[in-house]
């Protein structure tokens, strides 16, 4: 299989991104963050996404609403979702890993951590003292009465 | 060492091969173990925490089939609800595993007797009971001994791992439905989190100094007392020259086949990958593979079926903070009880939310996306229910002469179903974790009824047994129809209990490794 995605299937992906992942107030649907270099540099290059990415592309091509009508772009957004919610169901490994790429991507960017409030700073290692080991917690289950099989 | 010093030939550096060769070296045999992997190099763990999310899903993916690494070897699991998961490295799936490590119970060694179901094992868990300890010690476990669901043990090397505020909440929830929770063991340094407690991520890949795999536990002491270890060198065949004896294998290194002389072959390379190898070792006098005249290898896979149940909390609750597993665990369920419609039973063990990455995959894509995600966002925490899955024939390993690895050796397909019985467990627990989370406080709960990318856990193609046409191993697992090759991996379990399977992996080569130094065989 070719795994060189085309500026085509290209923009179809872009297009699938601003689907799955649409605008959150200030920060554009992920397709149009300008993110798709950090999907060729992390999963695209990987032989398994991309071989799933490609499959599923491919698939959309092929779709009747999309042979009817010429091009995914041109068709209603409700037959667009039809579309990918039959991927999902019907394709669930390749259509997992494209979603997984996607969203790992959309995740780790900048604006998104920001706008999610996960600051790393803060979250990653702070520096909070965890009280030690307070047996007390067990005091109930202790009660139980050891209830293993003996064999 | 020269080729004919060699006793023992161990194939795999993983949980088991590690431990075996621990206890041989130290002892004074000549061990060389072959490891198709690399070292791995604790700092190239993700230590940035964003970038964790999409190396899990990348280089460190469980699934060998995502990380494009020429170590690995290409699995067809087309025919699975379950996908295997392994590493390939010095160390094995140790490298890569949340190294949570409760052991089987002493029912599990005897559900034919008990439930009239698969069958005993030809051992007991008060044979391996010195084994799980010295393994404990060996890899240094956290945890807190007392439990009242299962034999008593001595007191683990650390204190548990802090349970977090989230923890204690679901432990009193269990305690007001008057069910058993207890802290998880883990081969985990809990001291490394006194002064560290926010987002961490599974153990899985975390900082590694805290967590014990064993390239950084067993190797090290084995390769003072002599052993020795090749890397990147890949085992073709185990060669007999006879219908009895292997005298030594064929492996690829480099791109070059090299042949190796041996007095013992032992297979450490997980349930798939040993029956992979004793397949491709067929020969004129081993048709069906490599000591097979009880057509068992391969057959008899089990995973550990998995379910997924969350529950979501109202607040702005953190529940990333703290590692995502092995907190704590219920075995209220663990035994059978035929009033519930099925065998055997399970454990429910707590996991925490994920970060935002994988949180988000768990939630719809689309308009409601952002919706969802600010909702759940570290508010979810949940349960991992863990299945005991019984032994099927239908359900096996094969080689796959149509997708390669790097060195041009079949890959393998993995064909199974999940059972009735297993389904059934899986629908149960979800319906009673249902009633501890709302119990705690959910608002409300979603599961995913079988988790695929959760073979973890990897059991039972070349079981163990007293009976030559019903086994193929004996009890100290070398093959009943050769003199010198043995298995001392997951291979060899009966039944696969509803438990993280790694302490009794270890002790089982532990045991094995410490017959041969008293017996010879």
């Amino acid at each position: 299989m070719e795994n060189k995605i085309t500026e085509l299937n290209k923009k179809l992906l872009i297009e699938i991104m601003n689907i799955m992942i649409p605008t959150n107030d200030e920060i554009p649907s992920a397709g149009n963050m300008g993110i798709y270099k950090q999907l060729e540099k992390y999963f695209i290059k990987l032989n398994s996404y991309n071989k799933s990415i490609i499959t599923i592309l491919k698939s959309i091509n092929l779709h009747p609403y999309v042979r009817i009508s010429g091009s995914f772009f041109s068709i209603d957004f409700e037959k667009k979702i039809e579309i990918l919610k039959w991927h999902e169901e019907n394709m669930i490994d390749d259509f997992n890993n494209l979603k997984g790429s996607i969203f790992a991507i959309y995740y780790n960017d900048q604006r998104v951590i920001k706008k999610i409030d996960w600051d790393q700073k803060k979250n990653n290692y702070k520096k909070v003292k965890i009280p030690n080991w307070d047996q007390s917690i067990l005091e109930k289950v202790n009660k139980i009465e050891p209830f293993w099989k003996k064999i | 060492m020269k080729n004919n010093e060699i006793d023992y030939l161990v194939i795999g550096s993983g949980a088991s091969g590690a431990a075996f060769s621990w206890k041989l070296s130290k002892n004074g045999a000549k061990v060389l173990c072959l490891e198709q992997g690399e070292f791995i190099d604790p700092n190239s763990y993700p230590k940035n925490k964003n970038h964790l999310e999409i190396a899990a899903l990348t280089e460190w993916n469980w699934n060998s089939n995502f990380r494009d690494n020429k170590f690995d070897y290409p699995i067809n699991n087309q025919n699975t609800p379950i996908q295997p998961l392994m590493f390939n490295a010095v160390g094995g799936s140790t490298i890569h595993y949340t190294a949570h490590t409760p052991r089987f119970h002493p029912s599990d060694f005897k559900v034919r007797t008990l439930d009239g179901v698969a069958e005993d094992w030809p051992i007991n868990y008060f044979n391996l009971e010195k084994y799980y300890d010295e393994n404990d010690i060996m890899m240094g476990c956290s945890g807190i001994a007392g439990d009242p669901a299962n034999p008593s043990r001595t007191k683990r090397s650390y204190p548990p791992v802090p349970l977090g505020n989230d923890g204690e909440m679901i432990a009193k929830a269990f305690d007001r439905l008057n069910w058993h929770w207890w802290p998880s063991d883990n081969y985990v340094n809990s001291n490394y989190f006194r002064n560290k407690w926010g987002f961490i991520g599974s153990h899985a890949l975390m900082d590694r100094p805290s967590v014990s795999s064993t390239d950084n536990k067993y190797w090290p002491e084995a390769i003072k007392y002599g052993a020795k270890i090749v890397t990147g060198a890949r085992v073709k065949k185990i060669l007999t020259n006879n219908q009895k004896r292997a005298i030594g294998v064929e492996y690829i290194k480099d791109g070059k086949v090299n042949f190796i002389k041996v007095n013992n072959v032992v297979l450490a390379c997980n349930a798939i990958g040993t029956a992979r190898l004793l397949l491709m070792s067929s020969s004129e006098n081993h048709q069906n593979g490599l000591g097979n005249s009880s057509k068992l290898i391969g057959k008899n896979l089990m995973f550990h079926p998995y379910a997924l149940i969350r529950g979501s909390f109202e607040g702005d609750n953190k529940f990333y903070n703290g590692p995502t597993a092995n907190i704590l665990m219920s075995q209220q369920f663990y035994e059978t009880d035929k009033s519930r419609g099925f065998d055997r039973g399970f454990s429910l063990q707590m996991v925490r939310n994920h970060g935002p990455a994988l949180t988000a995959l768990e939630l719809d894509w689309g308009e409601n996306h952002h919706k969802q995600f600010s909702e759940s966002f570290g508010n979810i925490l949940g349960f991992s229910i863990i299945a005991e899955d019984l032994p099927e024939e239908k359900n096996y390993v094969s080689l796959n002469n149509n997708i390669k690895d790097s060195d041009g050796l079949p890959g393998v397909n993995i064909n199974y179903t999940l059972s009735e019985n297993s389904r059934k467990i899986l629908d149960f627990a979800i319906n009673k974790t249902d009633k501890v989370l709302k119990e705690a406080g959910a608002k409300f709960t979603f599961n995913t009824p079988l988790m695929r990318q959760a073979g973890w856990h990897l059991m039972g193609t070349t079981k163990m047994g007293d009976n030559p046409q019903n086994s193929v191993t004996d009890k100290y697992g070398k093959m009943h129809d050769m003199e010198n090759v043995y298995i001392i991996d997951g291979s060899l379990f009966v039944t696969s209990a509803s438990v993280n399977p790694t302490p009794t992996i270890q002790a089982l080569a532990l045991m094995i490794a410490d017959n041969l130094l008293k017996n010879g065989k």
